[in-house]
């Protein structure tokens, strides 16, 4: 039985001159697990919020949106929603206080709101969390917390949008069977948009794709296979699919890895080419010696002995999971935090000799994990300005020309605090261009990104470093990693525990790998993949 | 003390400490600190106690000393300090209030320990849910600006901001970074509002929740309590416990009454090392059997 039934759906924004969405028609079966894939600004968020009629934005609005088996028209608790950005979703200090703000209003006697609280307090594992203050939980726990007081009010109906944007791939993977789990024990159907949907692909019962605001497929997962792979949205399927794309899709798409490797055996020529050692000895711009760091007396060291050299012209990937250092790395290889023991040197001379400012003008610029946070002004414009050395409209031409190299020249009279998170990094980027750097350390740059922005960001880096400039990532994003970087490192508990080329550090791993090397070991992108097929990328 | 109803807790340490300053009598002032110090010497970790009583000692030593210096009511001087007699009457007079000084200290800690601020919130949100609520969603904006400064700062000192060292130039620098924190907040604030919107804010009564419930034993502490509580109020009223400290010191006849509210408040004092020794006899036996 469908649960949900729109038809023929139409939206505008009042100021926009286009539609958010056109003539959407979908039905949604009770209990299903449905996803929501498309790039950004596709209409995903207009669709989502639409369905919740306390979220509905203000417009002008054609169509009809049905619903079977509630109330009319839905109470809130009925139809449950988790937001992007847990930190907005959260409202109060306490978890207890979280997990009980919809029962509180559901009408219900205080007993029981006392035993809803407990219930769902059990069932989603939190009674260990149970008095914590909210800001101190990890971004996982607090996701995870979001989807919980969500489900409080018992809903027979989720709508997620990107939920695990900010999450790490190990998080999100707990957030995702959280989430089928109730959908499996309590029959609640799901609507979730996601960037990053991989991991939960297969498992989808229909697949809807939004394209410029029209429903472009709505099919189980293999035949919306068929019709995602001409667009931007096939950089995102699962490894399989990508793979059958790359063979010029025999047949049906494989339903998962298994079926994805025995196409791959069938076809596989050669094997994979050796890694050509890197000769060229390459000058060191950055190197740490020794670092370790604490935030607090007696805690565990957030850096522990770290001893790392960064050299021009190479992209370095440190990856972690979270909690594991990485941000308070880039800290203190920006020199914003000095170290407890060990040095820091940028061409040779020691961060804390560098007269206050100095480093970051030609020197070492990062950008932080929220791009938002360069932002103090009301336009883009402005604030580029402001980086730029020189006179005013010396600032100002060097602003509105890199600002066209880099595609941001119609985003240049925008408000910051309006920018798409890819859109946000980028004009980010090219702030911190404007002060010619000689190293970019880069935050989490993938979080949130579309495969669009993924690419964008991949062609941005190889570009940075063909100029010659060290750029240093640190992501848990194994794909990026495997793809873009020229040397890898592992990072736990603040100490370095591996540093390789790509192949030899993949090789060497168990658990943090790309997809790829789960066909073929030692494979790092479908590229290589199809390398050994002998295709060609596509 | 601390499993304790909130309404029971918060009662008892109130009442404690308005006995405690109402009632002007040494013998009760003791008292009030003997049963306060029991009671904190179980709140409070080795490194704490060194630290408040580090605080207090000098703290009572000025307060026992200031009165005489400026008050020379008292028929008995001691020693006359340029021509002003420095009198018996007012130096006890200054120790008693140091005792008071001290003994209401100590009763505060252990209150700011035992009702913290989420039972506080519980017990006086019923009056004003929705100030309660306020308040909780305030103080989760605390620590997240907190970080968003920080974030802020460290952001803006790699594109120019507080480059110059220079004073007006770090706070033009910070003048900016909260501009933009107030634009960033109030961003948030809309998210946050939506998130409350989404699980039925505003639609209908809230039923706030608890997982506090009296139980029989709070009931039975705050029976005890009000019953000793009303022996020393009963004798405070009738005046049986009324000493004056000038001209001469003159302490109240030991009546009847006044013995049994001596007995009584001494009593009250101690009900949270009542409590901590019945829960710890409790475990003793509970291992002993196992």
């Amino acid at each position: 039985m469908a649960i949900v039934t729109v038809k023929a759906l139409s939206f505008s924004y009042p100021t926009a001159n286009t539609d958010a969405l056109t003539d959407v028609s979908f039905a949604l079966d009770e209990g299903s697990l449905n996803l929501l894939v498309g790039a950004t600004g596709s209409g995903k968020s207009t669709l989502l919020r639409l369905l919740k009629p306390e979220l509905a934005p203000y417009g002008k609005r054609r169509g009809e949106i049905n619903y079977a088996g509630l109330s009319d028209p839905p109470a809130p608790g009925e139809i449950g929603f988790v937001g992007q950005d847990p930190n907005t979703g959260i409202v109060t200090d306490r978890v207890y206080a979280e997990l009980a703000f919809a029962p509180e209003l559901m009408g219900l006697s205080k007993n029981e709101v006392r035993l809803r609280v407990g219930e769902t307090a059990s069932y989603f594992g939190l009674g260990d969390l149970f008095e914590r203050d909210t800001e101190s939980l990890s971004g996982g726990e607090k996701q995870l917390l979001t989807l919980a007081a969500a489900a409080a009010a018992d809903p027979k109906f989720m709508l997620l949008d990107e939920p695990t944007a900010m999450l790490d791939p190990i998080a999100a993977d707990r957030f995702f069977e959280t989430l089928e789990r109730i959908r499996r024990d309590f029959g609640v159907t799901v609507l979730l948009a996601e960037h990053r949907f991989a991991p939960v692909y297969a498992r989808a019962d229909r697949v809807l794709a939004l394209d410029g605001g029209r429903l472009i497929a709505t099919a189980d997962p293999i035949a919306a296979a068929k019709t995602l792979k001409g667009t931007v949205l096939a950089g995102a399927l699962p490894v399989e699919a990508r793979l059958w794309k790359g063979f010029g899709c025999p047949g049906d798409c494989p339903k998962d890895l298994a079926a994805g490797k025995k196409l791959f055996d069938e076809r596989r020529v050669r094997d994979l080419p050796e890694e050509s050692p890197e000769t060229e000895e390459k000058e060191t711009v950055l190197s740490a010696k020794d670092l370790t760091f604490c935030y607090q007396k007696n805690a565990p060291p957030a850096i522990d002995d770290l001893t790392l050299d960064v050299k021009a012209g190479e992209h370095l990937c440190v990856l972690g999971e979270n909690g594991a250092g990485k941000t308070t790395l880039l800290l203190l290889l920006a020199g914003l935090r000095p170290p407890l023991s060990g040095k820091v040197r940028f061409r040779g001379r020691a961060l804390k000799d560098y007269r206050r400012g100095s480093l970051y003008v030609n020197g070492v610029a990062l950008l932080p994990q929220d791009p938002g946070a360069l932002f103090l002004k009301s336009t883009v414009l402005e604030d580029l300005v402001d980086a730029a050395p020189g006179k005013r409209d010396e600032a100002e031409k060097a602003a509105r020309e890199l600002a066209e190299e880099y595609g941001i020249a119609k985003l240049l009279g925008a408000n910051p605090l309006d920018l798409s998170g890819g859109e946000k990094q980028l004009c980010g980027l090219v702030k911190l261009l404007l002060r010619a750097p000689e190293v970019l350390l880069l935050d989490e740059p993938t979080k949130g990104l579309d495969p669009a922005g993924k690419r964008l960001l991949r062609e941005t880096v190889a570009r940075l470093t063909a100029e010659g400039k060290a750029v240093v990532t640190v992501t848990h994003d194994v794909e990026f990693a495997a793809g873009a970087a020229q040397r890898c490192a592992f990072l736990f508990r603040g100490q370095l525990l591996a540093l390789d080329a790509p192949r030899a550090f993949f090789a060497k791993n168990r658990f943090y790998t790309p997809a790829a090397s789960r066909l073929l070991p030692g494979a790092l992108t479908v590229g290589d993949l199809l390398a050994v097929c002998g295709e060609a990328d596509v | 003390m601390e499993t304790l109803h909130p309404i029971v807790s918060f009662s008892y340490y109130i009442a404690a400490i308005a006995l405690t300053v109402l009632i002007r009598n040494p013998a009760v002032t003791l008292g009030a600190l003997a049963g306060g110090l029991c009671h904190w010497a179980f709140l409070t970790t080795a490194k704490e106690k060194r630290a408040d009583v580090g605080f207090w000692l000098p703290l009572a030593l000025l307060v026992t000393l200031f009165n005489p210096v400026f008050s020379h009511n008292g028929k008995t001087p001691l020693f006359f300090l340029n021509g002003n007699a420095f009198t018996f009457e007012a130096t006890v007079f200054g120790a008693y209030s140091a005792v008071l000084v001290i003994a209401v200290l100590v009763w505060s800690k252990a209150y700011s320990r035992v009702v913290t601020s989420d039972k506080f919130l519980y017990l006086f949100g019923g009056a004003l849910p929705k100030s309660a609520l306020i308040l909780s969603v305030a103080l989760r904006y605390i620590p997240m600006l907190r970080k968003d400064a920080a974030r802020l700062k460290d952001a803006g000192k790699t594109v120019g901001l507080y480059s110059k060292g220079s004073l007006t130039d770090n706070f033009l620098s910070s003048c900016r970074v909260y501009y933009a924190l107030i634009g960033r907040t109030l961003e948030n604030a809309v998210g946050t509002a939506e998130s409350m919107r989404a699980r039925g804010w505003g639609r209908a009564k809230r039923v706030p929740y608890s997982y506090y419930r009296f139980k029989k034993r709070d009931a039975l502490v705050a029976a005890f309590s009000a019953v000793l509580l009303a022996v020393t109020l009963a004798a405070s009223v009738s005046g049986a416990l009324s000493f004056s400290f000038y001209p001469g010191l003159t302490a109240p006849p030991l009546s009847p009454l006044a013995a049994a509210a001596y007995g009584a408040f001494a009593l009250y004092s101690l009900v949270p090392l009542i409590l901590q020794t019945e829960v710890r006899l409790r475990w003793r036996s509970l291992q002993s059997k196992l």
